[in-house]
């Protein structure tokens, strides 16, 4: 999967855990899970949550790999 | 335009073949099949009644057994499954992810026995109770088949408490970790206000299952359609069994169809 996201670590700044966090975008824990180990790719519409949450922007969080190669 | 005709017409001559080899290969298979069955149907023949008490009272009897030893495993196992469960929920820091991706798999093995055991016991009760038509006909087994015939039916009643009451103890787990999530077990219509509870990825991971379970439906409905075929001409099954494979498969297929006809142009909407 070519997106690799800093997820887990905006997270532990915000000093929230998965179910926390999954509760503040609307999404489940497991899902949360999911996109921190780079097992699922979000839609742009819960990309912008995630990054809205952790107060950034979405390029911040999510890194499209190829692109940059 | 004409290039991309081309590369289309190469790559149909190219999948052409194989696919011509595929009818080649099946076509002697089946040949050597007919064969089969054409012997299989002289010995059947030849042996009588000694095939009918095993249809009749042979089969009922075994799946009966088989019931019982699938009920009874589940008595036994299901609370294991689910102590184990409770007690990693409740001894361990909760927090921590690896803890609840160890928990995940084994609520999802609960679900996955309790789903599968219960059309395993209802296929076995099927079989048992076939044999009830003996006390019809006054046979000398009556006893044997009324003691198959009910307990079957009772295997059936305890397996479909077992399977709600660890289903409806899982779901509810899931419900108190996950706050999102609605609906209740007894609810006829559970499976679509949970689907309506979901996120995307949630919704993304049922979609992806439905439709593997979609593609090895056909795969079974077309193998158990040349069964049915193939057991009508030998004489072993009837008409009707090609008609319930046909109905199936049919009722698959408009569900499908249905499905990707109802969607509209901008494709699913899974967004949350």
């Amino acid at each position: 999967m070519p997106l690799y996201n800093r997820l887990k670590e905006h997270r532990a700044r915000l000093g929230i855990n998965q179910q926390e966090l999954g509760k503040l975008i609307g999404a489940s824990r497991q899902t949360v899970s999911l996109i921190e180990r780079g097992d699922y790719s979000p839609s742009v519409t819960l990309a912008m949550k995630i990054a809205k949450v952790c107060g950034v922007t979405v390029e911040e969080i999510f890194r499209y790999e190829e692109e940059e190669q | 335009m004409s290039e991309r005709k081309e590369e289309i017409r190469k790559e149909d001559k190219k999948w052409g073949w194989k696919f011509g080899l595929i009818l080649l290969a099946s076509g002697i298979g089946g040949g050597f099949l007919g064969g089969g069955v054409g012997w299989l149907t002289d010995w059947l023949s030849e042996g009588g009644e000694g095939l009918a008490w095993v249809a009749e009272v042979a089969v009922p009897v075994v799946s009966a057994v088989l019931l019982a030893v699938v009920v009874l495993g589940n008595l036994i196992a299901l609370p294991i499954l689910w102590g184990r469960c409770k007690k990693l929920a409740r001894t361990e820091e909760l927090e921590d992810e690896t803890v609840w991706e160890k928990l995940d798999r084994r609520l999802n093995v609960i679900l996955a026995v309790t789903s599968l055991s219960l059309c395993v016991v209802m296929t076995l009760m099927g079989v048992a109770v076939s044999g009830f038509r003996s006390i019809l006909y006054g046979r000398d087994d009556l006893i044997l088949s009324m003691a198959v015939t009910f307990g079957a039916v009772l295997g059936l009643f305890t397996e479909l408490a077992l399977v709600l009451i660890f289903q409806r103890l899982v779901v509810n787990f899931y419900k108190e970790h996950n706050p999102e999530k609605r609906g209740s077990v007894y609810q006829m219509n559970f499976n679509k206000v949970w689907l309506k509870s979901c996120d995307e990825a949630e919704k993304l991971h049922i979609y992806r299952a439905g439709y593997t379970a979609y593609r090895v439906g056909y795969y079974t409905c077309l193998a158990l359609w040349l069964v049915g075929v193939l057991g009508a001409m030998a004489g072993l099954l009837n008409w009707a069994t090609i008609l319930f494979v046909g109905i199936i498969w049919a009722a698959m297929q408009a569900g499908y169809l249905i499905a990707a006809a109802k969607q509209k142009g901008d494709g699913i909407n899974i967004t949350i």
